[in-house]
């Protein structure tokens, strides 16, 4: 994990007490570095940064066939164009101008409606699990492709589907409270 | 499209993006008097015997807060609570066009956790859950923390630039690690 300033390691001048904890999971070896550093050999880019701070040349010395989420709005990390032409096998951003948008559409409304149809009393990390796999269900394996990894936004599906997924997953851990 | 000058119009058009609406319907002294006073003081001594039951007498089962401190609104930044309000405004129409949930808008004029946090669980009793937005990091860490912890917020509060997101990163990736992906050289894990 990165911030502005690179690699988000454990006592690094400037750490919130966030960061730390997330240092603890996402850094045991306590790696120092940028930004750059931290992609070399990566297979995936999750970014919910700034527009623009990913390079073409991050992107060439990621792992083979690497997989870029640039989900800062409006202006990705790197535009989607750029990051295939540097090798990124699938690419998705927040924008619904480009192939697979991650949208949090997909998940709040029914995340909240099957939550409140068990009358829940916490959306917790099982439910959340279950949310994302509901969702991911919806992409059929003959459908996937590398301009389809995601449900769109206006798919009538999701909802659904996530809200019972959500229901059960609030059963199963003892939160529904009807 | 040029969305900024559209949507500006739009706004002033609207001029709000959601309202409330009366499912009772009030035309007649008979029905005031079941939805209003008299009648209501029953349902209201049901609730009272039995505070579960506002879930069944009142709207809150179905009814979500969407609270803000207006700090970290879209990728404008600290802009204000009354600012932000547009944006919990398409929340809340997000939330009932796609899943049917009544969702009510809250910005808060405080920027401190604690007088948030309290503030936030002194309202759970008249929602079914709660949905932080656009408060600044790590602020929103703490107070999705601290409400989660106390006993008298009994409803799912939920940080959606946090968790949603995550959530839908997450299934992107799951979809890219099975087997079809595989075969499609997608794969990753």
């Amino acid at each position: 994990m990165c911030d502005r300033f690179g690699i988000v390691c454990k006592g690094k001048e400037g750490m919130t007490s966030a960061q730390e904890e997330m240092a603890e999971i996402s850094n045991k070896d306590n790696i120092d570095g940028t930004l750059a550093d931290a992609l070399k050999g990566a297979d995936v880019l999750v970014g919910v940064s700034a527009p623009g701070c990913v390079s073409q040349d991050m992107i060439k010395s990621m792992a083979k066939d690497a997989v870029v989420m640039a989900m800062a709005n409006p202006v990705p990390e790197i535009m989607p164009d750029e990051a295939k032409a540097a090798g990124a096998a699938v690419v998705g951003t927040g924008r619904s101008d480009y192939p697979n948008q991650i949208n949090n559409v997909l998940a709040f409304p029914g995340i909240f409606r099957g939550a409140l149809d068990v009358r829940a009393s916490d959306i917790n990390e099982e439910m959340k699990i279950a949310a994302a796999k509901a969702i991911a269900s919806l992409v059929s394996d003959e459908e996937l492709c590398p301009e389809y990894i995601i449900p769109k936004a206006f798919d009538e599906r999701v909802g659904k589907t996530v809200a019972a997924a959500v229901a059960e997953a609030a059963r199963q851990t003892g939160v529904a409270r009807i | 499209m040029d969305y900024a000058k559209k949507s500006l119009e739009c706004h002033y058009e609207w001029q709000g993006k959601i309202e409330v609406n009366a499912r009772a319907k009030v035309n007649d002294k008979e029905s005031l008097s079941l939805a209003y006073t008299p009648g209501v003081a029953q349902p209201c001594l049901e609730i009272n015997k039995d505070y579960n039951k506002s879930y069944e007498l009142t709207r809150r089962h179905n009814l979500v807060a969407v609270i803000t401190d207006g700090t970290a609104v879209l990728g404008l930044g600290d802009i204000g609570p009354e600012a932000g309000m547009p944006v919990m405004e398409g929340k809340c129409v997000l939330f009932k066009e796609f899943a049917g949930v009544d969702a009510f808008p809250l910005c808060i004029r405080s920027k401190d956790v604690d007088e948030i946090v309290n503030t936030i669980a002194l309202l759970a009793g008249s929602f079914g859950g709660i949905n932080l937005e656009d408060i600044a990091a790590p602020r929103c860490f703490e107070i999705e923390r601290k409400l989660k912890e106390r006993e008298d917020v009994d409803i799912p509060v939920f940080h959606d630039d946090q968790h949603g997101t995550a959530i839908v990163c997450s299934a992107a990736l799951i979809t890219l690690s099975n087997a079809s992906a595989k075969r499609l050289k997608m794969q990753l894990l």
